[in-house]
Order: C-alpha cells, then sequence, then structure tokens
C-alpha cells in the first residue's frame, strides 16, 4: 500500500479529494492536512512584493519541498507520494500554463538556496522528481460535478431551485452556461452569485444560483462540496475522449504512482500542462 | 543559573514529564487537551509541595486529587511527581487512596544517580545505605524551616539566591532544625532540599482565562499592600501604585509603563483614584483634546489584558519562573510582537524562565531566530515535551515560519493523520 498525501488549497478538497480518490485507488492510502492557501487566484506570474513577506506561491513550493527535506522530522512517515492540487481559476483560464511555470520558477529558486548539503540536494531533487506532482482543477473542482449527474444531486441537495442549463455535451473544463436567469441580473454586493462579473465560467457561482433557494440551504463547499466530492465518478468524469484533460491528467499521474484503478478509465488525452512529464521536470510533471 | 527539569507522569492528560526548563523565554504548543495547562501547573505544584506539603500543593494547583490519574497510562505505572536541579533529583510516587492521597508515600533523593534518602511507601522511616531514622514527613519539608528566610525573600519579591554553604552557621542551624532523631549525617542531604528548594519555590503562573478582567474594571482593587500580581488580577491597580512608590520596585513600574506605551502608542498619562478601600486607574489618550484622564473601565479588553500580562511578568522575582497560559487572547499581533519582545528583555534582565502556552501563529512566529526554546506537547510521546529541535533540524526550520508549520499540523496536533478509508 502506497501512503498519498493531498496538499489542497479549499476545505472541500482537503475533506473529500483523498476519499472520491481512494474510490479509484481502494488498496493505497491517501491523507490530507489543513489546506494551504491557493495561489492561482490572481493573474500569474506574481507581480513582485515590496516586503518579504511570502507569498502563497512561496509557501506552496516550500511545503512541497520540504516534505522530502533533509531535517524534517523523523518520527513521522514520509508519504510515498505527494500531489498537490490547485484550480485554474478564470484569471488564469487563458493560459494555464502560466500557473505551472510560476510554480516550476519558484520551486527552482528555493532549490537553489536550500540549506543542504550537494549530495542532500541531489536526493532531495531526485525525490521531488519522482514522488511530487502539481495538478490543476479546471476551472476549480466544482466545474466536475456536472459532469456526474450523482455529484451534481449531491451538491444541489434535495433538488436545485433553478433549473441546470449548462449542457452536459459541452466540456465542464471550459465552463460555459447560456442561462440568462443567472448571468443578466444586475450586481449585488449581498448576494453571493450576482457578482459584477465574473459568473460566466464559474461552476461554483452557478451552483450558488441554481441553490439560492433550496431547501437544502444555499451550496457551501465544506458542506454540499464536500460530500459531492466524496464520492466523484471520476471514471464519468473522464468519459469524453476529447474533454477533462486536466482531470485525465490527475487520474493517468496516479496510475503510474499506484497502479491500475479499479475501474477503467480514458487514459488518453491528458493536458499538456501537467501530464505527460516536460524532458527536465522538477517535480513528477513539472 | 540551575539546570531545572520538573517530572511528573501519569498525571492529569500527561503522560511521562521530563521538562528542562530553559532561560529566557520558551513556549509550549500543542492540540487541545493535550496537557499544555497541566504542565504549566506542575512548576507551582512542585513550589507549593516544598513549601505546605503535598496535600496543601494538590489541593491549591490541582484542588485535590480525585480524577487526576492519566487513565490511559496502564495502572502499573505509577502516578509520580519529581524535581531535578542540576545532578540533585527528588521524586514522590503518588497513591490515591479512597480520593485522597495517601499519606508516607514512597520518594526519594539522588544525587549523580546514587540514592541519599528514600523511603518506602507508607514507612515512617527515611532511609540511606548507612541509617535510617523515624520522620512522617516529605523529605523537603526536611528543609523548609531552614529555608523560611527564603520563602520570606519571595514574598517581597527578591530570591537572595541560594543558601551560602561556606558559612560555618550554616551547619549547626540546619542541625537544629531537623528531627531530633536524625544522624548528623542527614545534613548533606537537607543542604541538597534546602538548595533545590531555592531553585524552583519562585514559580508563578497566570492563565489569562482566570484573569477576571469585568470584575477588575467594574469594581477596580481593593486596596492592598501587595508586591505580586493575584492570579485573578484583581491587586494590579494598588500593585502598580506600590512599585511606583517604592524606589527599589519602581523599576517594574517604568518597565509596564514603557511596554504598554509600546504596544499602545497613545497612552498618555496614567494616574491612580481611590475611593474608600478601592482603587482604580485613569489614563490619558494623546490624540484627545487637553488632558482628559478617563476611567481605565473605558478601555479596551486587549489593554487591560496586556496591562495584566506586564505584571505578571514584572512580578517574578529575580531567578524565578513564570509561567503564561494563553497569552495571546484578546491582542492584535503586534501587541503579541511586542509583549513577547518585553518578555524576553526582562527575563534577560532579571535571569527569569518565562514559558507561554499558545496555539498563536503570532507567538510562533517571533521564534524564529530560536527555534530550540519551542517545546512541544503531542499525544503519544515517549517523554514529554520534545523540543522543536530535537524534531526538525534548524536548517530545515529556517525554511518556515513556524506558525505556518503548526498551523498545517507538521508539529503540536493531534497523532498523524489516517490515510482515508
Amino acid at each position: 500500500m502506497a501512503r498519498v498525501q493531498l496538499i489542497t488549497t479549499g476545505v472541500m478538497e482537503e475533506r473529500a479529494l483523498g476519499k472520491s480518490l481512494a474510490r479509484l485507488f481502494p488498496e493505497h492510502g491517501f491523507v490530507s492536512r489543513p489546506h494551504l492557501d491557493g495561489f492561482t487566484s490572481a493573474r500569474l506570474p506574481p507581480p513582485p512584493l515590496p516586503s518579504d513577506v511570502p507569498r502563497n506561491l512561496d509557501k506552496l513550493a516550500a511545503t512541497l519541498i520540504g516534505i522530502f527535506a533533509p531535517g524534517n522530522r523523523r518520527d513521522r512517515p514520509r508519504p510515498d507520494f505527494v500531489v498537490a492540487v490547485d484550480d485554474v481559476e478564470l484569471v488564469n483560464a487563458d493560459d494555464p500554463a502560466r500557473i505551472t511555470a510560476a510554480l516550476r520558477e519558484t520551486l527552482q529558486r528555493q532549490l537553489a538556496t536550500w540549506p543542504a548539503s550537494a549530495r542532500a540536494l541531489d536526493r532531495l531533487r531526485e525525490a521531488l522528481r519522482l514522488k511530487v506532482s502539481f495538478h490543476l482543477m479546471a476551472p476549480m473542482t466544482e466545474a466536475y460535478f456536472f459532469a456526474d449527474a450523482a455529484a451534481f444531486d449531491r451538491a444541489t441537495a434535495p433538488a436545485p431551485s433553478h433549473p441546470n442549463l449548462f449542457d452536459p455535451a459541452t466540456d465542464v473544463e471550459a465552463f460555459m452556461v447560456d442561462d440568462p436567469d443567472y448571468l443578466d441580473p444586475p450586481a449585488d454586493r449581498g448576494s453571493r452569485w450576482r457578482t459584477q462579473g465574473g459568473r460566466q465560467g464559474h461552476p461554483k457561482r452557478y451552483l450558488l444560483y441554481l441553490t439560492e433557494s433550496s431547501a437544502g440551504g444555499q451550496y457551501r463547499e465544506s458542506e454540499h462540496g464536500a460530500h459531492a466530492l466524496a464520492d466523484l465518478d471520476w471514471p464519468a468524469v473522464v468519459r469524453q475522449p476529447d474533454q477533462t484533460r486536466f482531470a485525465r491528467s490527475l487520474l493517468v499521474d496516479l496510475v503510474d504512482m499506484l497502479g491500475l484503478p479499479n475501474r477503467e478509465i480514458d487514459a488518453e488525452r491528458t493536458h499538456p500542462v501537467t501530464w505527460p512529464p516536460p524532458p527536465d521536470p522538477v517535480l513528477r510533471n513539472l | 543559573m540551575a539546570a531545572i527539569a520538573y517530572r511528573a507522569q501519569a498525571l492529569g492528560p500527561l503522560g511521562k514529564v521530563d521538562w528542562t526548563i530553559p532561560a529566557g523565554v520558551s513556549v509550549i504548543v500543542g492540540p487541545n487537551r493535550v496537557g499544555k495547562s497541566t504542565l504549566l501547573r506542575v512548576p507551582k505544584l512542585i513550589a507549593h509541595t516544598f513549601n505546605q506539603g503535598i496535600h496543601e500543593g494538590f489541593k491549591a494547583v490541582f484542588e485535590g486529587v480525585p480524577l487526576l490519574r492519566n487513565l490511559r497510562v496502564p495502572s502499573s505505572v505509577p502516578m509520580t511527581l519529581g524535581l531535578r536541579v542540576n545532578h540533585a533529583e527528588w521524586e514522590v510516587e503518588l497513591t490515591v487512596q479512597g480520593g485522597r492521597l495517601a499519606n508516607l508515600p514512597g520518594e526519594r533523593l539522588l544525587v549523580q544517580g546514587d540514592t541519599l534518602l528514600s523511603r518506602k511507601f507508607g514507612s515512617t522511616e527515611i532511609e540511606s545505605e548507612s541509617y535510617r531514622f523515624s520522620y512522617p514527613g516529605l523529605l523537603p519539608s526536611l528543609a523548609v524551616n531552614f529555608a523560611e528566610d527564603i520563602v520570606e525573600g519571595i514574598k517581597k519579591g527578591n530570591l537572595p539566591g541560594t543558601p551560602d554553604l561556606e558559612d560555618p552557621t550554616i551547619i549547626p542551624k540546619l542541625r537544629g532544625l531537623l528531627p531530633s532523631g536524625a544522624p548528623d549525617e542527614v545534613i548533606p542531604a537537607a543542604i541538597i532540599m534546602v538548595w533545590m528548594y531555592a531553585s524552583a519555590a519562585p514559580a508563578i503562573s497566570f492563565r489569562t482565562y482566570h484573569y477576571e478582567i469585568n470584575h477588575l474594571l467594574r469594581f477596580g482593587s481593593v486596596h492592598s499592600s501587595s508586591l505580586q500580581l493575584e492570579e485573578s488580577g484583581q491587586n494590579v491597580f494598588p500593585l502598580l501604585r506600590n512599585w511606583r512608590d517604592r524606589p527599589e520596585l519602581e523599576e517594574r513600574y517604568e518597565f509596564v509603563l514603557t511596554t504598554m506605551r509600546e504596544i499602545f502608542p497613545h497612552l498618555g498619562r496614567v494616574g491612580f483614584e481611590q475611593a474608600g478601600q478601592t482603587s482604580t486607574m485613569v489614563v490619558s489618550d494623546r490624540r484627545w483634546p487637553g488632558d482628559t484622564l478617563i476611567p481605565v473601565a473605558r478601555e479596551s479588553t486587549g489593554f487591560i489584558t496586556a496591562l495584566l500580562h506586564l505584571c505578571a511578568l514584572a512580578s517574578c522575582p529575580r531567578g524565578g519562573l513564570v509561567t503564561f497560559d494563553e497569552i495571546e487572547t484578546s491582542l492584535h499581533p503586534r501587541a503579541i510582537r511586542v509583549l513577547v519582545e518585553a518578555c524576553r528583555s526582562w527575563a534577560s534582565k532579571h535571569d527569569l524562565r518565562v514559558v507561554i502556552a499558545t496555539q498563536s501563529q503570532t507567538v510562533l512566529d517571533q521564534f524564529r531566530e530560536e527555534p530550540s526554546q519551542v517545546f512541544v506537547l503531542e499525544p503519544g510521546q515517549e517523554v514529554s515535551p520534545q523540543s522543536l529541535t530535537d524534531l526538525f533540524s534548524p536548517e530545515y526550520l529556517s525554511q518556515f515560519s513556524l506558525g505556518d508549520l503548526f498551523a498545517h499540523l507538521e508539529f503540536g496536533g493531534d497523532s498523524d493523520d489516517e490515510p482515508t478509508a
């Protein structure tokens, strides 16, 4: 049994991503620590900061390095693999490679000054190349609930208060809805979905709209989202060959780490930003 | 400064404790219910036990012994309490019978690992390799009469230091205070106990959640000549005035006020008002027009909390130990940083040990330059607490904010995560 540590950037993923992946790989253990803050909600690469306050990107990179770095506590088992996950978010959806480039550059910069002997650094670099991955949810994890009817039902339980007009034939990773009742109402600062812009392409806001007067309460990531994600049917999410390529990258990487899952998944057509690995990787896939 | 280690076993939620408190400011971190507050009370328990006896010690610190034993520790493992000062060790085995501590507990005094004196549980006799004598009290009480002057010194806010063993009057004096049946050979052991007592006695502890702030602000302090802050903080106003008016303690007053002005830069003048037996404080703010003084009752909770912490710190006699539980409560991160730095400065000047139990990332981040001063209590530790640098290398820690590592459960959390089933 391999032990896979998940590094997440949201409470929903912290609570439920491991459970959903364990359904596919029941022989292996998935462990989540308290989530970090995401670094993709602003356009990347980040502008230089006037102070030396570490950015969320720096913290994620240091966390990934730190797991296998010399000097980490020895009384706890190191994971066999580490998978970090963040959302693409709308601001970076036009060029997701900016996200991985920013992380790669930060990892390289931190490794260049990491306090360790040359030999220990070589071992650390090798551990990162063999054991650590970074994947993207596009544009965010909630998108995948629209590719799995049962997950959508759990996210909007007991029933949505508006009809879901997302076209299931389209790719959830390029989430678009043609729903004037969602897109057209004027902005309202008291509403969680009536934002000034940023509605189109935003599956979480669409879920908020769909459930705004639901008997089960408006969508909350920590409750409805975690419930939906925990039992997400990943094979269903990646069933369309030309769609959900970021999700497929994640699953193919996991197969490469852990072996075949207990259900067949379509392993073709991953997203080139996150799989296969580049010629000179810093992480398994970066 | 002598190296002091507090020891305990199966006490409250604690397993096995061997806690050497370093000079200066250190912190204790750990999850809820792991025993941080209990750990912080061990020094006070030892001090009370030396001074007043073990029953009184447990009554004063833990309100007795019922339900105090750690039920997760096998019953074959005794509940113990102990102290090590340099090479001298004292340990007492606590037996609870009928909801109270049994009299005549087993105890030992060791020096450099060799047993100097001991008592078997239930015996009225103290034994050594070469003699025995009848004595129904605890070993520390052999010395406590002799240490009266030390106690008085502590009450006055000063620790006179360890006894001068070269003083030719000491041994005859101690001989006269020993039980009549005790042989002369017991004198060196009694002197060691005096020395241990002198090292461990000046221990005071404060818990932010025990400060009675509402009562204090509403009714003020009852007039008092006290020179040390009460655990409730109730005597803070007369205490400050007493310090101000006594030249030998004026430094404490100045330290408190100077640090308060560093935390609250607009704090202006401070005065005291008395009505009958009640004292209170008035303050001005430099931003206000004129020189208006208003009652401290109008001040913020953070203001009065910081004032109490600083008075608690300044109350500790030279060479002593002061512990704070949840120092961060009600305080802005900047105020916390100033307070921790003030603790460092005062501790260095007065040879103090200051221990802060905390759940605050801001507090932890003040220890980036000295991670060996961070002690971690976690469930399942063989011996607690462990220094952070026993868990991680200093080079590793230099790459992170300690607060971030703590928040992400890299240390000081519950036991390692179980994989998803």
